[in-house]
């Protein structure tokens, strides 16, 4: 093997920041954002599951279970990460019913509440659900939308199935009426549909007129959260709703909610297409919101990013990280959530190894999101080890080596084929946007049901003309030109800078047919817009320019210029892996 | 006299399944893994044990492909196209409990002898799959 190729494969991996152009110590505190440390709370739980604790909320008299202490142990990580107190509860709470704790047990004494055990962990105060923000997708509402559209309507109208003034003393408030058919058979399950019919409702026109796409899952769970907040909200219910011992009312109103917002009644996880009944999901997790606190709106992404293993993922709402698009890296939970789902089901190392492996298909980008996830899990371990990251540096390692390897050779040939670094990324680049192309051609020819014949980038590159400062002019997420030809059932679209002028003109103008057609290409542009998440085409690059003797400070600086698609922003660990490479160049005597 | 649709959707409860497709489809897959890897003799045993509908379930249970696994839970694995082996045991605890809750101790405990020792610790732990977390104490 060539000294060359040793020196960039060693020089581009040395650290995991090296193969991105995020800033992965920002992400442990300060502005909210605590990726890392899920994964670390991820891996503490595991700990506590292989220690053989019970993760199990059950009616057993005592003052404090297996679940109260590990959601502690988790809290306090996160919040050493930078999260937030109630962020941190949330998040405790989702990865734990990930693991496989129920959301609720409960007769009057005790009565244990998933998101109140892990509130009470972060020992932090309850919250509502109207001060509950939903995650942001450009704009945000919050769960406000869905208590004031309830409370409206219990206003308007008498919603209860019977004259509530007929209840007599001793029997309204009582088991006579919480624990019989007046309750469980009428009252909650009738009630509660209603309520969250309307609260879901109003989550999704607040969505719209917002200028949002509607977010269906989050909108089912504010539906269902408020409704939860009123009505009883965990009782068992008649036979006609469920069996008892297994359905309670969160279910039941999420039924509806579920219905309302056009959700699937089944979902699916990632990698192992396992079903899980849609309902029963948005009941147990209104449950866990109704009970957590008040997070942030960092608090919420991460929440929701928790349950990007639903396969069905930002088509539905759940999270947007778990591909197909590659998002930027203080997104990605999916990864350690899986693990934590497949250890509390039994699975063993090797089975989650090839689950990981399997969910990499997802992406556009499989080597991108594999060495994404690969960073982010070494990154992690140096916060908290354990057997998730393990299993997952496992899962991705040997893509990362291939991707890198498959490089650094490519380059080697390339510049000793007398090639020049701007050449090189010139080419690199361009096939990199036509690979994407394909992806996302390949893909949303499914998802649209449309045949999306082909995608021509014409021309990618910084300055749309929006903006005239020279850093826009610089870099491509701050002021994106893009020309497109794209082909959709057999129609060919031509567009000349497209996000500057025609895609605003196209919304604002209400033309159905232009925004209809951009669905086709839009995934792609996104992904182009999202670059930097894992930069190694260009670090590699860079690296194999400096182990060949360039400037390591001149080789990165070309290949920011150069490659100012891929890296759409400046990149600090680029200077570093190239100095790194003529470092090590110059130890090598073999 | 239990139905076999509400013998089905019993499992589905049990299992947390999503339609009684799957419901029924766990059924025939871990009755046909049962056969290839009991004994006659125990085959014939267990079979008298069951009430009505699992016994039909029981007889009709066949599947189409190769069986020469060496456990049962592996044979199940594979036929189910289960992601991992522990989701293939959670089958066979699902319809072992299904068969707990309609049969005497009696006969769960003869039951339970003509089951390989594998199917032993699965049959004994599913006894416990049936209930939410309010319930154990109190059954």
């Amino acid at each position: 093997m060539e000294k060359e190729i040793v020196a960039t494969f060693r020089a581009a991996t040395a650290k995991p920041d090296y193969l991105t152009t995020e800033k992965f110590d920002a992400m442990l505190g300060g502005w909210g954002v605590f990726n890392l440390g899920v994964w670390a709370a991820a891996n503490v739980i595991a700990k506590e599951m292989q220690k053989g604790r019970k993760l199990k909320l059950e009616v057993t008299n005592e003052a404090y279970t297996d679940v109260d202490e590990i959601a502690k142990k988790a809290v306090k990580k996160l919040m050493e990460c930078g999260a937030d107190p109630a962020n941190a509860a949330l998040a405790t709470a989702a990865l734990l019913y990930w693991a496989g704790v129920n959301v609720q047990c409960g007769i009057p004494c005790p009565n244990r509440k998933l998101g109140a055990v892990t509130r009470m962990a972060a020992g932090i105060p309850s919250g509502r659900v109207s001060s509950i923000p939903t995650e942001k997708l450009n704009n945000k509402v919050s769960g406000f939308a869905a208590t004031l559209a309830i409370y409206q309507a219990l206003e308007r109208e008498h919603l209860a199935p019977f004259d509530s003034k007929l209840l007599p003393l001793g029997i309204g408030g009582s088991p006579f009426v919480g624990h019989t058919a007046i309750g469980e058979d009428h009252l909650f399950p009738k009630l509660g549909q209603k309520l969250a019919k309307i609260g879901t409702r109003a989550m999704m026109k607040a969505y719209e007129s917002a200028g949002m796409r509607t977010c269906r899952w989050m909108s089912a769970l504010m539906g269902t959260a408020a409704t939860l907040e009123i009505i009883h909200p965990d009782a068992y219910v008649g036979e006609e709703y469920g069996q008892f011992l297994v359905t309670r009312t969160p279910e039941v109103v999420a039924t509806a909610a579920v219905e309302e917002a056009g959700m699937p009644e089944v979902v699916h996880i990632r990698g192992t297409n396992e079903e899980i009944k849609t309902a029963c999901l948005v009941g147990d997790v209104a449950l866990i919101l109704k009970d957590s606190g008040t997070p942030t709106v960092v608090g919420m992404i991460m929440f929701n990013e928790i349950f990007s293993i639903i396969k069905e993922g930002a088509s539905v709402g759940f999270g947007r990280a778990g591909g197909p698009l590659l998002l930027p890296l203080n997104h990605w939970v999916s990864a350690p959530s899986l693990a934590l789902y497949l250890l509390g089901k039994g699975a063993t190392q090797d089975e989650i190894i090839a689950i990981v492996q399997e969910t990499m298909n997802g992406y556009f980008q499989k080597e991108d999101a594999t060495v994404a996830t690969n960073i982010l899990a070494r990154r992690a371990e140096f916060i908290e080890r354990g057997p998730l990251t393990e299993a997952i540096i496992r899962a991705t390692e040997p893509g990362l080596a291939n991707a890198i390897t498959k490089r650094a050779i490519y380059a080697y040939e390339q510049m000793k084929g007398g090639r020049t670094l701007t050449e090189l990324l010139e080419d690199v680049q361009k096939r990199h946007i036509e690979a994407i192309a394909a992806s996302v051609v390949k893909t949303m020819s499914k998802v649209l049901n449309k045949d999306i014949g082909y995608i021509k980038f014409k021309d990618v590159r910084p300055g749309a003309g929006r903006r005239t400062h020279k850093f826009a002019q610089r870099h491509f997420a701050f002021d994106a030109y893009v020309d497109v030809e794209v082909k959709v059932d057999g129609k060919v679209y031509e567009w000349e800078n497209l996000l500057a002028k025609v895609a605003p003109e196209a919304l604002l103008k209400g033309d159905k047919e232009t925004m209809d057609a951009l669905a086709a290409v839009g995934m792609a542009i996104t992904e182009l817009l999202n670059a930097g998440a894992c930069s190694m085409d260009v670090v590699v690059c860079a690296c194999m320019a400096a182990a060949m003797g360039m400037d390591p400070k001149e080789a990165a600086e070309k290949a920011s210029e150069v490659a100012n698609v891929m890296i759409s922003m400046p990149s600090p660990g680029l200077k570093k892996a190239t100095q790194l490479a003529s470092d090590i160049m110059k130890g090598l005597d073999f | 006299m239990l139905t076999r649709e509400g013998y089905i959707k019993r499992i589905m409860v049990l299992g947390q399944y999503c339609s009684p497709q799957r419901g029924e489809e766990t059924a025939l897959l871990v009755f046909f893994c049962l056969k290839k890897v009991l004994s006659k003799e125990s085959y014939q045993n267990i079979f008298e044990l069951l009430p009505e509908p699992v016994k039909s379930f029981w007889e009709n249970a066949s599947l189409n492909g190769t069986s020469d696994d060496v456990d049962c839970i592996t044979l199940a694995k594979r036929m189910g196209n289960y992601p991992y082996r522990a989701a293939a045991e959670k089958a066979f605890e699902v319809i072992f409990a299904s068969i707990r809750e309609i049969i005497d101790d009696d006969k769960k405990m003869k039951l339970m002898d003509f089951l390989p020792s594998p199917l032993k610790v699965i049959f004994e732990r599913s006894k416990s799959c049936a209930f939410d977390g309010s319930a154990g104490d109190f059954l």
